[in-house]
């Protein structure tokens, strides 16, 4: 009896759309086949990310500047494409946002270069303007951009290029980027490490 | 003699007062920071004030009730968020397997209504169940803003535009411009002059005024006290989702944080333009002259550079001293009506 009312109900209210549908006062659209109304292709925000990483990684590695001379005159809060070569001292584990802190000619602040098994933070998203939060329909998939980003840097940087202990000791270039904060450190997110 | 005169042309500067605020704010500000009067600026200063406007006129009717609406600012929000979500992901419903795209016109009803439904609740909380203006709208001003993240899980609509083919296009345009009017200021013209002449010139108008004034009275006579305060509520309500899809349009997005604190924005234009906290008394053309002086106080005290942090220190004073100035008139009209009446006898 229950499951009658409900049907009755559902094709009431399907007859009632379909009657505004015709006054133009709704459009019914089943359930995921909105790209058949708007000829637009539904987003599927992470292989965006992992389409426009290859372009994304080219940006930054373009712009970068040498740490050294944009490391005396940071402003706080904003975000900088970097390149530099030093020596890492030590690796850090303690947590899963692991780093290599790496000794810089000319740059008096803590040097860290993420290489965990996660990477904190949006620095690689805010970088770039291959894709802005207006290609996006919501903070929700903006930020999924983001995380799909960090996802490509542990695959295709740090995974790739075998970033580890073995790391310890030797010299290193990176391009990446960071944002300043209150620690004082600089924490760059890379998106190209090569271990000489 | 003379200081009757005296008396009367103080009177007169008091009730004018917040004129002549705005006057000398605008003067101050042109000087200090030779933009201010540009078009660009002042098209700005006529969309905001066009927001915190609107929602004072509703917080007005309120407040001469005797009562107080704190859930303005997140009905802004709950109304921004509804339309962005109904023109960004429509209303699906899971059972018929269909997505429903609304008209834009459905959706500015809908999130009309669900601002009036908010008042509606508000009102019978107070009337029926006899609690205090400020808790209930306290409450009911977390439950919006609750509604309003849940709505995305705390994100933002962005580039809300509509699809032709979904056929909900056209939302923006209630934040764009007739010319170089903002429609967001046409709103809160015609939102106005309804007002006022609601207040001034009709039966509900002083009921409201009455209500006010003495609740006791007005009840033995006649007047549904009940009735008139749950309209002043669905007025304020209602008022707050229009705010709210001007903001969302103009914005092309949706926050839930939207309209965070503009309840205070609301209550300030009021009172600046002279509506008593104890009711009874206000009036529209006092809460637009009222609106003017926040929102000039803001965009200039922002042009000029001031600091957020200072802003509201300054805010915090102008509406204290308005209230001062407020109760300083009151007490001088007691003094003269006592002093005509001694000399009448």
């Amino acid at each position: 009896m229950k499951k009658r009312n409900s049907a009755g109900i559902a094709i009431a209210l399907m007859l009632t759309a379909s009657l505004a549908s015709g006054c133009g006062i709704v459009t019914v659209v089943p359930i995921g086949q909105e790209a058949q109304f708007t000829g637009a292709q539904t987003a599927d925000v992470g292989q965006q990310a992992s389409d426009t990483w290859a372009s994304v990684a080219e940006e930054i590695v373009g712009k970068a500047e040498e740490l050294s001379s944009v490391a005396g005159n940071l402003e706080t809060g904003k975000t900088y494409a970097v390149k530099f070569s030093g020596k890492v001292s030590e690796l850090n584990t303690d947590t899963p946002k692991g780093y290599l802190k790496v000794d810089v000619d000319g740059v008096d602040a803590e040097v860290r270069v993420l290489v965990g098994s996660v990477i904190p933070g949006t620095t690689v998203r805010d970088c770039q303007t291959v894709k802005a939060f207006q290609d996006f329909t919501n903070q929700t998939e903006w930020s999924e951009y983001g995380r799909t980003l960090n996802k490509n840097v542990l695959s295709d940087v740090i995974e790739a290029g075998g970033i580890g202990e073995g790391t310890v000791n030797k010299d290193v270039e990176v391009v990446g980027c960071f944002k300043t904060d209150s620690s004082g450190n600089i924490v760059v997110t890379p998106v190209s490490v090569t271990v000489k | 003699m003379k200081s009757k005169d005296n008396s009367k042309l103080m009177m007169t500067l008091m009730k004018g007062r917040t004129f002549i605020v705005l006057v000398v704010l605008l003067i101050f500000f042109s000087i200090a920071n030779n933009k201010f009067l540009q078009v660009t600026t002042l098209t700005m200063l006529a969309k905001h004030v066009a927001l915190y406007g609107i929602l004072a006129i509703g917080m007005t009717f309120v407040i001469i009730t005797g009562g107080i609406d704190l859930s303005v600012g997140s009905v802004v929000g709950l109304a921004g968020m509804i339309a962005g979500g109904m023109i960004q992901e429509g209303v699906t419903l899971q059972f018929a397997g269909v997505t429903l795209y609304f008209s834009v016109p459905m959706i500015v009803i809908f999130s009309i209504i669900l601002g009036g439904l908010v008042g509606l609740v508000n009102g019978f909380i107070i009337t029926k169940l006899g609690v205090a203006p400020f808790i209930t709208t306290l409450g009911t001003m977390y439950i919006c803003r609750g509604f309003a993240n849940l709505r995305s899980g705390g994100a933002t609509f962005s580039s809300i535009a509509g699809e032709e083919g979904l056929g909900n296009t056209g939302f923006k345009s209630i934040g764009g411009s007739i010319g170089i009017i903002p429609v967001g200021a046409v709103i809160f013209l015609i939102l106005a002059v309804i007002g006022a002449v609601l207040l001034k010139k009709t039966a509900f108008g002083w009921h409201v005024l009455a209500v006010g004034g003495n609740e006791r009275s007005a009840r033995l006579s006649g007047i549904k006290a009940d009735k008139v305060k749950i309209i002043v509520y669905i007025i304020s309500g209602v008022m707050a989702a229009i705010v709210g899809l001007i903001n969302t349009a103009q914005l092309a997005a949706a926050h839930p944080a939207s309209g965070d604190s503009w309840e205070m924005n609301a209550i300030a234009a009021a009172v600046l333009g002279g509506t008593s906290m104890a009711g009874g008394s206000g009036t529209i053309v006092g809460t637009i002259v009222g609106a003017f002086v926040i929102g000039v106080i803001n965009d200039g005290m922002t042009m000029c550079g001031v600091s957020e942090f200072w802003q509201k220190v300054i805010r915090g004073f102008v509406i204290i001293a308005a209230v001062v100035i407020d109760q300083m008139q009151r007490n001088m009209e007691a003094k003269m009506a006592l002093q005509s009446r001694n000399e009448n006898k």
